[in-house]
């Protein structure tokens, strides 16, 4: 059995110290973090009291002079005298219950006059030494009214407290755990203080440490928004202070018999090796321990991980929305869970997957408004949201509102924030963002347990949203590239069939040209009109006959012109005033994102000033680019692997350039597309714009141009293109291994037009 | 009796014009070819010229600007396949007076010759 009375006065000392440092510090501390919550507030009082409480106690200790060791003690008394009322008022706050102002003022009143006693002989007289403490006070008549006081506020909060327990659930529920914890280490620790007062002598205030802990376990339930569950909580201090009891009280004891000795060095010594070790042994036990306490937990995590990692081979959209919301219901056994995606045209964010909604008798609406204050506030918030941080907010906020009415300018009205939120009934809600753009968010329900989500729960939630968030823009991205292809396809098409139109129009022209010519030249002739002298029926039919020859062949003309006009009708549809700089923006962005090979090569981009804006289809200027950036990459490779096999000197760190020039050239852009890469043989330079017939290419070809970031279409769809645009390419300049310059010419964008599109702006 | 230069690559088409023209009055002189109209144009002074714009040799326009820096006040009509108005509006920017479309009805030609033709005499 040891003997507690031979602790050591110093033991004393430190633990009030420690007290006194972190009771100051914490209540400076959740104050600032927001002075204008009340349950802030009352917590840094209720540890003000317990700070100043500490300190005196220490400066008590410290003195020699009873005289002055009798006035330490009682203002230190103050402290305790304040602390029932404060702890009232805090649970007051905490639980949310309305107490009659009567009952308050009295408690606070009745403090005051206990306190106002405590310097004369009524509260206590003067006392002696007991044990290792050089002096205490002995109970006068008051004093026991100052313990029924404390008592009595001590029996009414945690009335008070477990009744709210009962009736929370969630995070706050969680919170008063923690506070329960918290409170009953501090006053049991505090506790052990009374039966000096009464002469007790076997149990000294030993436990006076513990108020340091019991505090520190309430300001992380007040400060935290996601609490750790409490039994993890709970293991970790248990292990720390197993471990680092020792660590600091063997050194102690061995200093208590070493100081006088010149031996002083081995308690130091002693100290800092346990100190080392003791980390290593804390994170050892701790580990084991959670690991044990966690297993399932673990492996639930382990499972969204692993998860996680698969997320991004997923390629369709709609497959994986479904899983994620799938397994995140099953996994964390969910009520529901549900995703919302934004959709750009409609500014909109419209539910994409859920899964659970029936059991969960939760219906959720199908679309929600981008401008809508709730995704306002996700925007804003840009984490994770429990509907508890909501009520939370929403109380600093009131108070906020109440101290300072103005700047409601970029207010965002949290309560139809949280109406949204419990008329989905979710109970956490994780954003999917993207830089800086909210492209989704993810909602789950409540857990069936109906326990609240963990710290835990949500760093892994966050890491899989991450995860998801990636996945979706892949899949999302995939989704687009498939759009672009078909419209590149289709601006193919339309350009094709006003190439093809064009071409053959002329020809077929000239064909119903001689016939018409032939047709009356023989109608007209004399002497065929002479062999009709005789019979002037059959002069009829001959003439009626090719005149019907001569009425089909412009019919046949009128045709050609309709589809003409159908397929110049077809373009002008989908032309417009054409920015080159943003078609060279995206087309790089597709590149980069779509064809690492691209990032190998420097790609230098010279749009002058007065470079102007072309007519034509955004997608079709695209393709030209995407192509032609294509083709230069093929020319450096080429260049590149002629390098590996006739090695140069100065020539190893060749890495291949694709420079864009675009100017003004009179009436139309000019555009330069340089690569120094192969260079393009003469022979080859003559079939270059021929075409190649491979509209459609294998699949294996597609497959292999859709990684590069090409559609399919070589230079003679470009040469289509460029054409239909009433434009012009050409090879510039070829070298052989010094690299080609193509020169691509576009009519600039008429004046009306540009004068549209700068409206068009202004009304955007 | 009013002359007309008719520059058409193709060769039948052009015979095939030349002889109901000839019948109305008109004298007919056939180039094959661009370059060919160009000689022809100075030595036999036309008053109208008809010209087809796809030649093999020289592009239609440039002979059609050639003609008209030489001799404006000569009437050219274009015959072309490509009706589009664009190339109508480029047309008549380097002074193609009139155009007729592909394929060419006779009695429209006939006309519109007469008209050109009467009011310059």
């Amino acid at each position: 059995m040891i003997n507690l009375q031979s602790i050591p006065l110093a033991y004393y000392s430190l633990s009030a110290t420690l007290n006194f440092v972190t009771c100051l510090f914490l209540a400076i501390f959740v104050f600032l973090r927001n002075p204008r919550s009340n349950l802030n507030r009352t917590f840094a009082i209720f540890c003000f009291s317990i700070s100043q409480w500490s300190l005196f106690y220490i400066l008590w200790l410290a003195t020699k002079n009873l005289l002055l060791a009798d006035f330490f003690m009682r203002t230190c008394m103050i402290g305790v005298i304040f602390l029932p009322a404060t702890f009232t008022h805090f649970i007051l706050v905490l639980t949310r219950t309305k107490q009659k102002k009567a009952v308050f003022i009295l408690n606070y009143l009745s403090t005051f006059i206990i306190a106002a006693t405590v310097y004369t002989p009524l509260y206590a007289r003067k006392g002696g030494p007991i044990s290792a403490f050089p002096y205490w006070l002995i109970p006068g008549k008051f004093f026991p009214i100052h313990l029924v006081h404390f008592f009595i506020n001590l029996f009414y909060s945690y009335l008070l407290i477990l009744k709210a327990l009962k009736r929370e659930k969630g995070l706050l529920r969680e919170q008063i755990r923690y506070i329960i914890l918290g409170t009953a280490i501090g006053f049991l620790g505090g506790w052990t203080n009374y039966l000096y007062w009464y002469r007790i002598v076997s149990i000294p205030p030993f436990l006076n440490i513990t108020a340091a802990f019991g505090v520190s376990f309430i300001a992380y339930a007040i400060i935290r928004y996601h609490l750790m569950d409490i039994n993890i909580a709970l293991t970790r201090a248990g292990i720390f202070a197993i471990v680092y009891f020792p660590v600091v009280f063997i050194p102690f004891w061995i200093a208590s018999k070493f100081i006088h000795t010149n031996l002083w060095w081995i308690p130091i010594l002693l100290m800092g090796m346990l100190a080392t070790s003791g980390i290593f042994i804390y994170n050892n036990l701790r580990k084991r321990a959670e690991a044990r306490l966690l297993a399932e937990d673990l492996k639930k995590y382990d499972t969204l991980k692993r998860f996680a990692r698969t997320l991004g081979l997923i390629k369709d959209l709609d497959k994986l929305l479904k899983l994620i919301v799938y397994r995140l219901v099953k996994t964390l056994k969910v009520t529901y869970g549900a995703i919302y995606l934004f959709e750009e045209g409609e500014s909109l964010y419209l539910l994409k997957s859920s899964y659970g909604l029936k059991r969960a008798a939760a219906s959720l609406i199908p679309d929600i408004p981008d401008g809508s204050n709730f995704i306002k506030f996700l925007v804003n918030w840009k984490k994770d949201v429990l509907l508890e941080d909501l009520f939370r907010l929403m109380q600093e906020k009131n108070l906020d509102d109440q101290n300072q009415n103005n700047q409601n300018n970029n207010r965002i009205d949290l309560e139809e924030v949280s109406a949204q939120m419990q008329r989905l009934n979710a109970s956490l809600l994780i954003p999917h963002f993207l830089e800086n753009t909210l492209i989704g968010f993810l909602i789950l329900g409540p857990k069936f347990s109906g326990q609240h989500y963990s710290e835990s729960d949500i760093d892994v939630l966050t890491t899989l949203s991450r995860s998801a968030t990636l996945a979706i823009d892949n899949a999302l991205f995939m989704l687009d590239l498939k759009k672009t292809e078909s419209e590149l396809a289709e601006t193919h098409r339309v350009a094709q069939l006003g190439y093809l139109a064009s071409a053959t129009g002329h020809q077929l022209s000239n064909v119903l040209n001689n016939i018409v010519q032939a047709s009356y030249a023989v109608m007209d002739s004399d002497c065929v009109l002479n062999s009709f002298k005789d019979s002037p029926q059959a002069k009829q039919e001959f003439e009626k006959a090719v005149n019907d020859i001569i009425t089909s062949a412009r019919d046949g003309g009128l045709i050609i012109d309709e589809l003409r006009d159908y397929a110049q009708a077809e373009r002008d549809k989908k032309f417009s005033p054409v920015n080159l700089k943003e078609v060279l923006d995206k087309t790089l962005n597709v590149l980069y994102i779509q064809a690492h090979k691209f990032q190998s090569i420097d790609i230098v981009v010279n749009i002058s000033l007065d470079a102007p804006l072309v007519s034509g289809s955004f997608v079709g200027m695209q393709n030209v680019f995407l192509n032609m950036f294509n083709n230069g990459y093929d020319a450096i490779l080429e260049k590149r692997q002629y390098l590996k096999e006739h090695p140069q000197p100065g020539r190893q760190d060749y890495k291949g350039k694709i420079e864009v020039n675009i100017a003004r050239l009179k009436g139309s852009a000019a555009i330069h597309i340089i690569d120094d890469g192969k260079g393009i043989p003469a022979d080859v330079q003559k079939r270059l714009f021929t075409p190649l017939y491979t509209t459609k290419a294998s699949s294996q070809k597609r497959e292999e141009k859709k990684l590069t970031g090409g559609t399919g279409i070589g230079l003679y769809a470009i040469l289509v293109i460029i054409k239909n645009h009433g434009g012009t390419i050409k090879v510039e300049k070829t070298e052989y291994l010094k690299g080609t310059d193509f020169l691509i010419q576009l009519p600039a964008a008429k004046e009306d037009d540009m004068l549209k599109t700068t409206v068009f702006r202004q009304g955007g | 009796m009013a002359k007309i230069l008719l520059i058409d690559d193709e060769k039948q088409t052009a015979e095939y014009m030349k002889r109901p023209l000839e019948k109305r009055g008109y004298v007919v002189i056939i180039a094959c070819t661009g370059k060919e109209g160009l000689e022809l144009f100075p030595r036999e002074n036309p008053d109208a010229v008809l010209l087809d714009l796809g030649l093999p040799d020289i592009d239609g326009r440039e002979v059609l600007k050639e003609i008209k820096s030489k001799a404006p006040q000569i009437k050219v009509i274009v015959l072309s396949g490509y009706k589009d108005p664009g190339t109508k509006k480029e047309l008549s920017q380097l002074g193609a007076d009139y155009f007729l479309g592909k394929p060419v009805i006779p009695p429209e030609l006939y006309e519109l010759l007469k008209k050109i033709l009467d009011k310059r005499q």
